[in-house]
C-alpha cells in the first residue's frame, strides 16, 4: 500500500460514538472538582434570561455567542477553591465575572465586540495592582491571574 | 462613536448613573459602584445631570434602583468627557431630554486604558450612592 493510499483510508474512519459518551460525562466530573462552576453557570443563565435593553441604563442583553465565550472561559479555570464569582451584565451586551476573596478583587470582562477578555486585580486597599487582556488560548496565564486571589 | 465634551456642563454638576444591584460593592464604610458599573462595550455610558426635575423623573422611571452620584470633575479628571444625547433619552422621560448625557473617552482608546479610567472614577471618594425611593 502506498503512503498516499494509507492516508486516504485513515481519514475516512468514523470515531463518533464512544467520544460522544465521554463528553457527556465530563461536565459532571468538573462540577465535583470545581464546586463554584455550577453556580457560575446558573448565574450566567440568569443574566441571559433576564437581559433587556433599558434606555437610560444600557443594553443588558447577552447574545448566545457571548454566553458561549463566557462558558468557555469558565471551563479554562482550574482552581478548585475559588468562591462562586458574581456574574453580572455589562452595558453593551458584555458580561462581568467578579470575585472577592479577603478584600482582594478580581474582575474579568467579556465584550461582544472583542475576542479577548480583560482582567483587573485590586488589592485589600482597593488599589489596582494588575490588569491586561488575554485570549482563550492563554489558560495558564488566566489561572495564574486568578490564583493570586487565593494564594497565601 | 466619539464623544464631544460639552462646555455647558460644569465641573460642579453631578451626574446620576442608574445602577443594577449587581453593580454595587459593599465596603466597610458603606457602598460604592463596583468595577462594572461604568463599563460599556461601546465605551459610552448613559447618565443624567442631577437637578430636582431629573431626580423626580428617575424616581418615577426607575423606582427602587440604586444610583451613583458622580461629580463631573471626577469624570474629566480621569480623562473622560460628557456629551448631551437628548435623542437617546428614555421614552417616557418627562423632564428635559438634555439632562441625558453619555460619558466616555473623547477619542478611541484601548480597552485596558478605558477600563482603568472607568474603575478610577467609581473608586473616587467623591462618588456617592443614592437609592431611588418608590413614589407614593
Amino acid at each position: 500500500m502506498s503512503l498516499s493510499c494509507y492516508q486516504a483510508q485513515s481519514q475516512s474512519v468514523d470515531i463518533t460514538p464512544p467520544y460522544a459518551i465521554e463528553s457527556q460525562l465530563e461536565p459532571t466530573a468538573s462540577f465535583e472538582r470545581f464546586p463554584w462552576l455550577l453556580e457560575a453557570l446558573r448565574g450566567l443563565q440568569r443574566i441571559c434570561d433576564s437581559g433587556q435593553l433599558i434606555p437610560g441604563i444600557g443594553d443588558l442583553r447577552v447574545s448566545p455567542p457571548t454566553a458561549s465565550f463566557v462558558r468557555r472561559l469558565l471551563s479554562l479555570i482550574s482552581i478548585p477553591r475559588l468562591p462562586v464569582p458574581r456574574i453580572s451584565p455589562i452595558s453593551g451586551g458584555g458580561v462581568g465575572l467578579l470575585w472577592n476573596v479577603g478584600g482582594k478583587e478580581a474582575v474579568l470582562t467579556v465584550y461582544p465586540t472583542d475576542e479577548r477578555f480583560a482582567y483587573m486585580l485590586s488589592n485589600e486597599q482597593d488599589e489596582l495592582v494588575s490588569d491586561g487582556l488575554l485570549t482563550l488560548e492563554q489558560p495558564r496565564t488566566l489561572n495564574s491571574v486568578l490564583g493570586w486571589l487565593v494564594e497565601r | 462613536m466619539e464623544i464631544a465634551d460639552d462646555a455647558t456642563i460644569s465641573n460642579e454638576d453631578i451626574l446620576l448613573r442608574i445602577l443594577l444591584d449587581d453593580w454595587i460593592k459593599n465596603t466597610e464604610t458603606g457602598s460604592r459602584p463596583n468595577s462594572l458599573a461604568l463599563l460599556d462595550s461601546n465605551f459610552e455610558n448613559s447618565c443624567f445631570i442631577s437637578n430636582a426635575e431629573s431626580l423626580t423623573e428617575l424616581q418615577r422611571l426607575f423606582p427602587g434602583l440604586p444610583v451613583a452620584g458622580i461629580p463631573v470633575e471626577v469624570i474629566r479628571t480621569e480623562g473622560f468627557v460628557v456629551e448631551r444625547r437628548p435623542n437617546e433619552c428614555p421614552g417616557g422621560y418627562a423632564g428635559d431630554p438634555n439632562d441625558h448625557v453619555v460619558v466616555g473617552p473623547p477619542e478611541p482608546c484601548g480597552r485596558k486604558d478605558y477600563q482603568r479610567k472607568s474603575q478610577a472614577i467609581v473608586k473616587d471618594r467623591r462618588v456617592f450612592m443614592l437609592r431611588l425611593l418608590p413614589q407614593g
